[in-house]
């Protein structure tokens, strides 16, 4: 089966989470064909991960850049079409979701023939633009927000009107800009259209939108865009998957039929988190695995090891894991904690460890402080290893800990600090919930299920001649 | 040890709550309190689904924390704060970053004033040179202002180092095909070098440059030494200063600047354009004529473009910041265009009231010349800056040909004209140059 495999910022060319579970589906099921459609900033990139035999081609589409070698197709009709296609694409301004995909695909089709790169200078377009922000602010914008809408707008709009050829189904690992490739092959073409959501787009975009210094009228069109994007999606596709129960709730509240959401955890390979037995540590450790981020709530962890160490004054907290670039004031924060708390020597920042299970296997549970979280890898690693884990109860967590560990309240130091004495002074419930934890995560959590699942939802999308065709 | 908790953007109210006697304030219902800590998100959130996803963010998705507040479900919640909260904008206009780089002008300046005192300008041959670098560097600034958009910033010594082979090459290429002596070669080098070196950002070298150079042409003639030694100084000088730049590796980036190669025939063009309006100048030269004054003068304006410019620039923003209606904007932008031009006729207006005065004088010619060319330069950036590189590049290489043929001081009133007409024209396509400023 011929699969258009959208992606938005991560695979092929960029390391991360949501590249490696694409890497992994991509390899995994290598009986489908992979048409990668790749959705990047300006620049081209080299390819971070080697692409699979599997994939057959990949087409880049460059953000923010011309789609240059179309005519510009000045004449009349076309200045009907792109006229008609961009008022009714933005629509979206009064949710108008079915003028806003008609816009889409009308636009996406003449962005097939023509670059409507210099369509966007046009002074019409600008009324468009600006008609559409007076309707979200309620009154007129300053020009200089309608400038800055506008080449928004053309950025983000002209490099993805396109369609693609005919493929036998169309998978985004977004509900993002990925999704436009996906869906208007989709329509275009007839055929299924599935949407995979790691965490969510609009929930990212609503987080950065609320922390940038947006003038008003850019940050409503900005963000009633990527709501009407996501609710479109939502509506149409034929499989809406998450990794987890937590995240499909916001698919519901935004539309998606609950009959067409269906939930697939993420997996890991069993052989690359080996069983680290039950052997209790020299000191009573704990370990947390992670990059250093304020979401990761680190402060709370630390702080928490206050109580733990009045119960075990030789615990040990051993934090794994990079300080990205742009983090270094929270390191020196967190770092600072732990003196004026006096824990030097109880907490040690150790860095990344490779091979990851390394870190698993030197605790005897493992701590999750986040904030936030989607569906995190850090816990069926540790799960998989056969550690406890103690986890704030935020996002999918609880779903993939299940009864074989303890979840607290976020931003609880004592709550946090209770658990984790609780589970490193009581040898045989850490034994007990360990090996639950194993269990769980080899029953529910592997890779091989995860590839199971994704090929059933490819069969249950596919027609019954492409399904003859492929066996 | 336990933390109240506080959201990282969170505000203290001005007024007092223990003593605040308005009714919301008091309020002591848990979902108002949660309101007034979420004060700029509750205000400023575009929906109710934004508000969700900074709960989520803040760890307000649990049953636990969501049982304190007496709700279920976060998404409830959000409803419930959004409703109570009247959506109000504050508008944050971004803050212009003040001009800290003083040392580029005044090494540009003193470049301009030694390249005048120490090189030979009487034959075309001289001049091959000069056209070239007047030509490279308008290549130069516009890749390396494409780099500054498109490549990583480790990348742009690559990027810099092609474009001192290049323009190392064209020297040399320049020098096959019209050999020129040491005369022009020392001022033609000496502006490679200083360019490079303001674009490598290495400003203590680019001012030594020209003031060693300059220094040295000064004792020269004041103990009679050959000029020559003034030359062989810039040369040397100017070589030993940009050798790191030129020998830097290129390759990594020479695939994505041969890709950027069609963009760069405006510039190139507009180069030329310069270049030859400098030969009709110095060619067209009367025979009493004294250039050092005009050639200062040209020196002041180009100190002060940047300055003018900037402000232009400023007051454009403003005005798109601040105006909602596209006629009034245009009115007012093409005022200030006006007002910009007029700044650069004060020294036209000077000499003709000096002319008026005491009839013609050896330094008028190049002094208006100067003033002439330094508004047509003046009005050709402020195209650039809003992103029109075509109609500078077309109107000085047509006035660069003319001016081959007609006297210079009428190409350079026609070329300002004509610029000027076509700015305020095109002030009216705001769609076109808005984003441009902003």
């Amino acid at each position: 089966m011929r699969i258009l495999f959208a992606t938005e910022g991560t695979y092929p060319s960029i390391m991360g989470g949501v590249s490696t579970w694409c890497d992994q589906l991509v390899r995994g099921l290598e009986d489908q064909e992979f048409h990668l459609v790749e959705v990047t900033g300006p620049l081209p990139t080299q390819p971070a991960y080697r692409l699979p035999r599997n994939v057959v081609d990949l087409t880049s589409v460059h953000l923010w850049t011309p789609r240059r070698g179309r005519p510009s197709g000045r004449v009349v009709r076309t200045s009907d079409r792109f006229e008609g296609g961009l008022e009714a694409l933005l629509r979206f301004a009064d949710d108008d979701l079915v003028a806003f995909g008609d816009g889409l695909l009308t636009l996406a089709r003449l962005g097939a023939q023509i670059d409507l790169w210099p369509w966007f200078e046009r002074p019409s377009t600008w009324r468009h633009v600006h008609d559409s922000m007076e309707r979200l602010l309620g009154e007129p914008p300053p020009l200089a927000e309608v400038a800055v809408g506008l080449n928004w707008l053309r950025g983000t709009l002209v490099p993805l009107m396109d369609v693609p050829p005919r493929p036998d189904q169309a998978h985004t690992t977004s509900n993002g800009l990925s999704a436009i490739p996906a869906w208007i092959a989709a329509k275009e073409h007839s055929i299924p259209l599935m949407l995979t959501e790691h965490g969510l787009y609009l929930r990212e975009r609503y987080l950065s939108l609320s922390s940038e210094d947006n003038p008003p009228a850019v940050k409503l069109l900005r963000s009633r865009f990527y709501r009407a994007l996501a609710q479109l999606m939502y509506a149409e596709a034929d499989l809406v998957v998450s990794v987890s129960e937590f995240n499909r709730a916001w698919q519901i509240q935004l539309g998606a039929p609950v009959e067409r959401t269906r939930v697939v955890y993420n997996g890991v390979a069993p052989s690359a988190f080996p069983d680290g037995g039950d052997t209790p540590q020299n000191d009573p450790t704990v370990a947390w695995v992670g990059r250093i981020d304020p979401i990761k709530d680190l402060e709370t962890l630390i702080m928490s090891f206050e109580h733990v160490k009045a119960a075990s004054p030789d615990a040990r907290l051993r934090l794994f894991g990079p300080v990205p670039k742009g983090n270094e004031r929270y390191h020196a924060k967190v770092t600072g904690l732990v003196r004026d708390l006096r824990l030097q020597q109880n907490v040690s920042f150790e860095g990344p460890v490779t091979p990851a299970h390394h870190a698993y296997h030197a605790s005897d549970l493992v701590a999750l402080s986040s904030i936030s979280e989607g569906f995190p890898y850090v816990a069926i690693e540790a799960m998989m290893c056969r550690r406890p884990v103690v986890a704030t109860e935020v996002g999918g967590v609880g779903e993939a800990v299940g009864a074989f560990g303890r979840m607290v309240e976020p931003r609880n130091p004592s709550e946090m600090g209770a658990a984790l004495a609780e589970l490193l002074l009581d040898a045989p419930l850490r034994k007990e919930l360990g090996a639950g934890a194993r269990e769980r995560a080899l029953t529910l959590f592997t890779l091989d299920r995860m590839y199971s699942g994704y090929r059933r939802l490819y069969r249950e999308l596919a027609s019954p001649a492409q399904m003859a065709a492929a066996s | 040890m336990s933390v109240p908790y506080t959201p990282p953007d969170y505000v203290a109210p001005e007024a007092d709550l223990a003593t605040w006697s308005g009714p919301e304030r008091r309020s002591r219902d848990p979902i108002d309190q949660l309101s007034r800590s979420f004060n700029r998100l509750c205000l400023e959130a575009s929906d109710r689904f934004e508000i969700v996803a900074n709960l989520e963010a803040l760890g307000f998705n649990s049953p636990s924390a969501l049982s304190k507040l007496g709700v279920s479900d976060h998404f409830e919640l959000a409803k419930d704060l959004y409703a109570r909260t009247p959506t109000t904008f504050e508008r944050r206009r971004p803050l212009a970053q003040p001009e800290r780089d003083w040392l580029g002008p005044i090494a540009m300046v003193l470049a301009l004033l030694v390249t005048f005192a120490l090189g030979a300008y009487a034959t075309t041959i001289q001049l091959a040179p000069a056209i070239w670098i007047l030509t490279w560097s308008q290549v130069a600034a516009a890749l390396l202002s494409r780099a500054a958009g498109e490549i990583g910033r480790e990348e742009h010594d690559h990027v810099l180092a092609i474009l001192m082979q290049l323009g190392a090459i064209g020297i040399a290429a320049t020098w096959i095909a019209a050999p020129f002596g040491l005369e022009a070669a020392a001022p033609a080098l000496l502006w490679y070098g200083v360019a490079g070196l303001l674009w490598a950002r290495r400003f203590g070298f680019a001012l030594a440059l020209p003031l060693v150079v300059g220094v040295t042409s000064g004792m020269a003639a004041w103990l009679d030494l050959p000029p020559e030694l003034a030359q062989i100084v810039a040369i040397a000088a100017s070589g030993a200063f940009v050798l790191p730049l030129v020998a830097h590796a290129s390759r990594p980036t020479l695939g994505w600047a041969l890709r950027r190669a069609p963009a760069m025939l405006f510039p190139a063009l507009y180069g030329l354009g310069q270049g030859l309006l400098i030969i009709a100048l110095l060619r067209q030269t009367p025979a009493d004529s004294q250039v050092m004054l005009g050639a200062s003068l040209l020196a002041l304006i180009l100190l002060t473009s940047r300055a003018l410019l900037l402000k232009l620039k400023e007051r454009l923003t403003s005005m798109l910041w601040v105006d909602t209606d596209v006629d009034r904007f245009v009115t007012r932008a093409r005022w200030a265009l006006l007002a910009y031009a007029a700044v650069y006729l004060v020294p036209i207006v000077v000499a003709g009231a000096a002319r008026v005065g005491s009839g013609p004088q050896p330094w008028m010619f190049h002094w208006q010349g100067f003033a002439l060319f330094g508004l047509c330069l003046a009005l050709a950036v402020v195209a650039l800056t809003l992103g029109d590189p075509v109609s500078p590049a077309v109107a000085f290489i047509i006035a660069g040909g003319l001016a081959l043929f007609v006297p210079f001081l009428w190409i350079c009133v026609a070329l300002a004209a004509t610029q000027l007409g076509v700015l305020l024209l095109r002030s009216a396509r705001v769609e076109r140059y808005a984003v441009y400023l902003l």
